[in-house]
């Protein structure tokens, strides 16, 4: 299945909406009933033809795609962070379906620059960390071009294991260490 | 940073001629197992305004003494002694108590300036001083008038160049960031130096001049930068890519080694810093990174994972000859090569700690500095190669200690629980 762009869009628009935008309260305070009620004007006999009594034909609404910004994407995590195996840069099947979704919003937001972050958990040395974390960010990019997605707008950058997102210093946080992640740039 | 790390270098004012050590003095610390030198540091005469400056002095004296290796520091307890004793002369009342050595000072600070004016003295042979010099700088560098006194008592009484004056540039956290940082060696006067709100790692002096050299991503990807003595940061153009790391310099300062996945994975490359051209020097599918000089500049030691773990790889300066150096433990970083050239230290990982190793070069033979004590990463090397500085975690973060090359004689220099990768300056003419 192929999603136009527009429609894929509006899509996330729509949902980015209605996971934001629905819970706007009433007002709470009912509105008075004034004392002295506005004079209803006296209808004049109709001197033309007569209009229909609403719109005619019923106007369809207008959508226009809103452009989210480029924090908004980040932020709602469209692209997906993949995760990996100890002092290894395999892209493992749970990861590959993943890099499939994230291939996918790719091609279909193609004029995004996107910055394929590799990172490593703190057990091995700082040195050598920046170079795997590169190799980590290189396999994902390559890999996402293999399934077609724009390899000039993907910058593989390692940061080595200088940005854990755990602090902890467990296998439960190494694990969520060692990962590509994905930053969308203006 | 702005002000100049040059500002603390030119400090001592030299009065007297250097006179040869006399025979006695010398001699002691010859051959092997030397007896040290008993050397007495009493407060410099000082008027109530420097008196705390007087203090300041005579203590750092003593603690670069004591670090040095070379000296025993008779108690300042025993010195009050010296004023009521009998003998004939003031260096014969100090030989009294015990010291075969005496540095005898005044020092005022006026006009926001020290002024320290030391004279060395062979309890012996009292009639001529070894030395008379005189130190002067801002009054905010008693520290280093006093570090630069105690190398010349070194040099005078061991014939070898002290440490005392050198520097400790490394890594600590600064906000969400991590800045470049240098101390003196023993830890006292700590300064940031870089302003990046970024991440900054391990800076590497130039063997022959005040300039630093170390990786930064402040402007996305890391790359290296180069910190200049007139305190401006410049951008090392490198081989391209999207990562430039780990920067060490050739032993004449004209060339920069570092790892580069310019051609598609990390790979050791040179730059010349005046043709700004890199040659690259290493070609494997592998991880190819941390290359150090040896100080002849003939060999380069890196880390490389093409036979599975990372482990220490030395090649010829050209790229070519390349051989396996480290076998032991199962995981190898961080080579630094001591300034003889006859040693590589590294952190090596066993049972999942790191710790400090020195390899014999002549010998392969190693030795294993630290004991499972927390992770014990990042070694260099004192200008002397008598003492190594590395990162350790024994007290949960990471901080800075020294040791001796041998083990021992471990120091703590930070405090902070986040400090990393350090480089020790080098001692320039």
């Amino acid at each position: 299945m192929k999603m136009s762009r527009v429609t894929a869009l509006a899509i996330v628009a729509a949902l980015t909406l209605a996971a934001s935008g629905c819970k706007k309260k009433a007002p709470e305070t009912v509105p008075q009933t004034t004392a002295s009620p506005t004079p209803i004007e006296e209808s004049k006999p109709a001197d033309t033809a007569p209009t229909a009594a609403e719109p005619f034909p019923p106007q369809n609404v207008q959508t226009t795609p809103v452009e989210q910004s480029i924090d908004d994407l980040n932020r709602a995590g469209v692209l997906k962070t993949i995760y990996f195996a100890y002092d290894s840069n395999d892209i493992d099947q749970a990861a590959t379906a993943i890099l499939q979704g994230n291939a996918t919003w790719l091609k279909g937001h193609a004029k995004y620059n996107v910055e394929v972050g590799g990172h490593c958990d703190e057990r091995g040395s700082i040195g050598y960390n920046v170079a795997l974390g590169d190799r980590r960010a290189n396999a994902v990019k390559s890999y996402l071009v293999s399934l077609g997605a724009d390899g000039s707008k993907l910058v593989a950058v390692s940061y080595g294991e200088e940005k854990p997102a755990d602090p902890g210093h467990e296998e439960a946080a190494f694990a969520k260490n060692r990962r590509a992640e994905f930053t969308i740039k203006p | 940073m702005r002000r100049s790390i040059l500002a603390a270098a030119v400090i001592a004012a030299s009065a007297a001629a250097q006179e040869p050590p006399p025979e006695g003095l010398s001699g002691v610390i010859s051959g092997q197992g030397f007896t040290k030198i008993k050397i007495a540091i009493p407060e410099p005469a000082a008027d109530a305004l420097s008196r705390e400056a007087a203090r300041e002095i005579a203590q750092t004296v003593r603690d670069d003494l004591d670090f040095s290796g070379y000296f025993e520091i008779v108690d300042p307890s025993l010195y009050p002694l010296t004023a009521t004793s009998p003998e004939a002369t003031p260096a014969a009342a100090w030989a009294s108590v015990g010291a075969a050595g005496v540095a005898l000072g005044n020092v005022s600070m006026n006009g926001g300036k020290v002024d320290l004016r030391a004279k060395l003295l062979n309890t012996a042979a009292p009639g001529t001083a070894l030395f008379d010099r005189r130190y002067g700088g801002p009054s905010d560098l008693v520290r280093r008038v006093a570090h630069q006194l105690a190398d010349d008592i070194v040099q005078q009484l061991t014939g070898q160049p002290g440490i005392a004056s050198t520097w400790i540039a490394f890594v600590g956290k600064h906000g969400k960031g991590k800045e470049i940082y240098m101390m003196d060696y023993d830890g006292r006067r700590v300064r940031r130096i870089t302003t990046t709100a970024s991440i900054n790692l391990m800076p590497t002096w130039s063997p022959v001049a005040q300039r630093l050299a170390f990786m930064s991503w402040r402007t996305g990807p890391p790359s290296i930068d180069v910190l200049d003595a007139d305190g401006k940061v410049n951008r090392a153009t490198t081989a391209g890519g999207t990562m430039n790391i780990s920067p060490d310099w050739s032993p004449d300062g004209k060339k920069i080694v570092y790892a580069s996945n310019a051609a598609g994975n990390a790979e050791i490359f040179m730059l010349d810093l005046a043709s700004k051209r890199s040659t690259r020097l290493t070609s494997s599918p592998a991880i190819d990174t941390s290359p150090t000089f040896s100080p002849n500049g003939r060999e380069i030691a890196f880390t490389s994972d093409r036979a599975g773990p990372p482990q220490i790889y030395v090649m010829d300066a050209e790229g070519l000859n390349v051989r396996r150096l480290t076998t032991d433990g199962n995981y190898a970083d961080a080579a630094a090569w001591s300034p003889k050239g006859d040693k590589i230290a590294y952190a090596s990982r066993v049972e999942g700690r790191f710790d400090v190793v020195v390899l014999d070069v002549p010998t392969g033979a190693t030795t294993r500095l630290t004991h499972g004590e927390g992770n014990n990463e990042n070694p260099r090397w004192s200008p002397d190669g008598r003492h190594i500085v590395f990162a350790s975690s024994r007290t949960g973060g990471y901080d800075l200690y020294t040791m001796r090359a041998d083990g021992t004689d471990v120091r703590r220099l930070t405090r902070g629980g986040d400090a990393q990768t350090p480089d020790w300056s080098h001692r320039l003419p």
